[in-house]
């Protein structure tokens, strides 16, 4: 048995380094971080994706909590047709996703002045952010409220609270943490993309965009420092997001 | 006073059938197996569920259509509900602060209805550190604080072991001077709290009226269900069937209760339920005779 746990422990090790080294090698060897800090390219693509991902996770979270709520108390007709078309983004090829809002603006002809504001447009970046991340958004909130129990809300209406107070101050509050982590989740779906912003809006430039732009003419060394603050910024995203994870289970 | 009539529900694999039946301020138990939808009654009288048919008047006021905020009724759900991001001050003060009932007033119902039921050392903590009884004496606060117009009790007991189930009940006895509606499946429960008893079964109402009918069932299904010997069409508790020395039955099973047993025994096509204190074991022979039975339509 010993013996058994010892090789299922090697592929571990292995899978583990496989991810873990590449990740320290990159924070020890960063380059010349002080583009960070004094490049003006560099500076702005980082407000444009933060921006960014503020504004299309508010925008997931304003639909996220009815949809979660919708998907968690009520069955409906095609009601697993509706859940499977939400979850859709996160198979979908990237750059197909990018392929595919381009087409459908400019495919109809009533909507294809929307076109203006998303080709190569901060809304275009809002927009893919959005359709990437929601899934993430949606998901974690309606298994917050299945994770709440209905005879909770029904004694608070029998102790007099109405249906909006019910929802507002008990079933809300009890799912906090899944919206915290929708909200962690969905924002940092939605910084990573790079396919679909390619084409529909490589300007204004997000981090992502700008660190390919860089590696594709100048190579390696004068992507790296970028890439570097990225990373800080996902791990930091990742160890809140581990923090509520564990304060859920508590 | 509550009055339930031609109540009807499918809910779920539930079904509620036409019940119908009155209670003034007085503790009414309704007795059924699980599964009979006994819970759908108690959420009907809640508001939680809408019925498909019949009337809840509720103290002379049609109730039948209003939301459960708008019903003055106390409810105690099976696992009691509690809200486990308050503690328990705040779970007994909640329907309180929504009336907007100012600090002071609130504090000093608090602390009465802690007094009452002998939870004031519980005051501050938080629901999740609470056993099963004492979660159970803060539902009840909870919803006794409003001095609702019906208690409703979902199988209040039912998760509890038998020694919180016995203070629970004693508890439950104190409760005066308002309706309480109590389903359970517990025949004991019933027996020792039902000032009115109800038997339900399959979502029919088959029984209602004072504790005699625990006693005299009128029909067999509820003879049944009450544990009753049926024999031809007589009713014969288990108390009335005297084990005695004999042939005619042969013991195929026995449930030792410590000073008496429950035995059961295969007499003639009957398998007949005794409680007797002799020493007896599977396969012994004995012999039975009945007390007086009663007498039931069909």
């Amino acid at each position: 048995m010993e013996k058994f746990n010892a090789i299922m422990s090697v592929f571990l090790i292995i899978i583990f380094l496989f991810i873990f080294l590449p990740i320290v090698y990159m924070l020890s060897n960063p380059g010349d971080l002080n583009v960070l800090f004094s490049d003006e390219e560099v500076i702005w693509a980082f407000k444009t994706t933060l921006l960014a991902g503020a504004v299309s996770t508010l925008i997931a979270l304003i639909f996220g909590i009815p949809t979660g709520y919708i998907l968690a108390r009520y069955d409906f007709k095609f009601k697993s047709f509706v859940e499977a078309v939400l979850d859709l983004p996160m198979a979908i090829p990237h750059s197909v996703i990018g392929i595919m809002i381009l087409s459908f603006i400019y495919g109809i002809d009533i909507i294809n002045f929307i076109g203006r504001y998303i080709v190569d447009n901060f809304w275009g970046i809002v927009t893919v952010y959005l359709f990437v991340g929601i899934p993430f958004m949606v998901n974690s909130i309606r298994d917050g409220f299945l994770s709440v129990d209905e005879e909770i809300e029904y004694v608070s209406r029998t102790l007099g609270a109405s249906k909006v107070r019910t929802f507002f101050e008990i079933s809300l509050p009890l799912i906090k943490n899944n919206i915290i982590s929708g909200i962690i989740l969905s924002f940092a779906r939605g910084i990573s993309e790079v396919g679909a912003i390619l084409i529909i809006a490589y300007y204004p430039k997000t981090v992502p965009i700008l660190i390919y732009e860089r590696f594709m003419s100048f190579g390696l060394d004068a992507s790296k420092p970028i890439s570097v603050g990225m990373i800080l910024i996902s791990i930091a995203l990742f160890a809140l997001l581990r923090m509520f994870g564990k304060m859920r289970g508590r | 006073m509550l009055k339930v009539n031609n109540l009807s529900k499918i809910w779920k694999d539930f079904k509620l059938k036409n019940v119908s039946f009155k209670i003034d301020k007085e503790y009414c138990v309704i007795l059924g197996p699980s599964g009979a939808g006994k819970s759908v009654l108690i959420k009907c009288i809640a508001g939680i569920l809408k019925p498909d048919a019949g009337k809840i008047i509720l103290n002379g006021k049609d109730i039948t259509n209003l939301p459960p905020e708008k019903r003055n009724v106390g409810y105690v759900p099976q696992n009691y509900a509690l809200f486990p991001n308050k503690n328990v001050y705040k779970n007994i003060a909640y329907g309180l602060l929504i009336k907007k009932v100012n600090k002071l007033e609130i504090d000093r119902k608090v602390k009465e209805i802690a007094e009452f039921l002998n939870i004031s050392h519980l005051l501050n903590r938080d629901v999740k550190t609470l056993s099963g009884g004492e979660q159970q004496r803060v539902a009840l606060a909870r919803a006794l604080i409003l001095n609702p117009s019906i208690l409703l009790l979902d199988e209040p007991t039912s998760a509890l072991d038998i020694k919180i189930k016995e203070s629970i009940i004693s508890e439950l006895k104190k409760i005066k001077d308002i309706p309480v509606l109590h389903v359970t499946h517990d025949l004991t429960e019933a027996r020792t709290l039902g000032e009115k008893i109800g038997i339900f079964i399959d979502g029919e109402l088959i029984a209602f009226g004072n504790k005699d009918i625990l006693k005299k069932p009128n029909n067999k299904k509820v003879a049944e269900f009450l544990g009753f010997n049926i024999v031809g069409n007589k009713a014969i508790a288990p108390e009335e069937v005297i084990i005695k020395d004999g042939d005619e039955g042969e013991v195929i099973n026995v449930v030792d209760y410590g000073r008496y047993k429950k035995v059961f025994v295969k007499y003639n096509c009957y398998i007949i339920k005794a409680f007797t204190e002799r020493d007896l074991n599977i396969g012994d022979r004995v012999g039975l005779e009945f007390r007086e039975g009663i007498k039931i339509i069909s």
